[in-house]
């Protein structure tokens, strides 16, 4: 229960939050090399730096252990070091994914976070978009999960 | 600078996304010990999969039908992206910036949406959880991280040939 009630105080922080600051972890790339504005890079480091210092705090005190094995849900042998992942099967597809999701969310305008918030703002575009987006997870998982289950 | 706006930039952090990247950064590390979203780890906010737990929770309960979910949410929902989209409205009507815009592209963001989610589903991460993921020292994050950049590049470019 106390997942529950976590996530949905998550939830709202971060889209009341998301709101104000109109943060992308897409556009701070994007509006770098259209515009040079180094705004939202500045959120997508803040946000890098400030939860890699909270593990690492977490971490003194012992509440936290991460465990790189646990991440993926991709069973995986060895968890390779950095220079192994590159030559991997699950490396290539982590590069082919992250391309997808890149090139696509700059088309639309944004990373699925800002969807929301626009969503929630009242942008039609973006209610649109977040019906493919739920529709595309069900597709996923009754279709393309098949092909790719063979991949992986 | 005269003296109403030193006052507003004073609320002017607040509402900036450094301040945003602060919150959220540590909220998604403290779900860990705090919240018990795990395993699997580094798994505090991400969209696509919250999104695809939450589904496969209304599919159990609907149909009866298992689509996949993360160990932590089997039998619990996870309510964040609900969260997200009604944070976004309380703020947006506290703040008088709600506004219902209608646009002409819609059929073309419905399949941007519907290849994102597919996309994010074969990682299993979305932006946020790949920054998040890479700061837990992932390297497929990274490499992840790498694509991203360069399929923005590539969007770019689409963008300002006026795609």
């Amino acid at each position: 229960m106390r997942l529950v009630i976590g996530s949905i105080f998550i939830g709202l922080v971060i889209g009341f939050l998301g709101q104000r600051s109109r943060m992308c972890f897409i556009g701070g790339f994007r509006d770098f090399l259209l515009v040079k504005d180094k705004e939202l890079l500045k959120g997508t480091i803040s946000f890098f730096v400030s939860a890699w210092l909270t593990i690492y705090i977490l971490n003194l005190i012992g509440y936290l252990f991460p465990i790189l094995k646990e991440i993926t849900n991709v069973k995986l042998g060895n968890y390779p070091s950095i220079s192994n992942a590159f030559l991997s099967k699950f490396g290539a597809i982590s590069i082919i994914g992250g391309f997808g999701i890149g090139l696509f969310s700059t088309l639309s305008g944004g990373c699925p976070l800002r969807q929301h918030v626009l969503a929630g703002q009242g942008r039609v575009e973006s209610m649109v978009y977040l019906t493919g987006f739920y529709i595309g997870i069900v597709t996923y998982y009754l279709l393309i999960v098949r092909f790719i289950g063979k991949l992986l | 600078m005269n003296k109403p706006e030193k006052e507003k930039s004073k609320l002017l952090f607040l509402t900036s996304p450094i301040f945003f990247g602060f919150v959220a950064g540590s909220l998604a590390v403290l779900a860990q010990p705090v919240f018990k979203i795990q395993p699997p780890q580094a798994y505090g906010i991400c969209i696509v999969c919250h999104a695809r737990d939450l589904l496969n929770w209304l599919s159990i309960l609907l149909f009866k039908y298992k689509l996949d979910s993360a160990e932590a949410t089997i039998t619990l929902p996870l309510f964040t992206t609900i969260g997200i989209f009604f944070g976004s409205v309380l703020s947006s009507r506290l703040n008088n910036e709600y506004r219902f815009i209608k646009t002409e592209n819609l059929i073309k963001m419905f399949f941007w949406g519907l290849l994102v989610s597919n996309f994010g589903l074969v990682i299993m991460s979305c932006p946020t959880r790949l920054v998040l993921r890479f700061a837990f020292g992932d390297p497929f994050a990274l490499l992840s991280i790498i694509g991203l950049l360069a399929g923005i590049s590539i969007g770019v470019i689409f963008l300002k040939k006026g795609y």
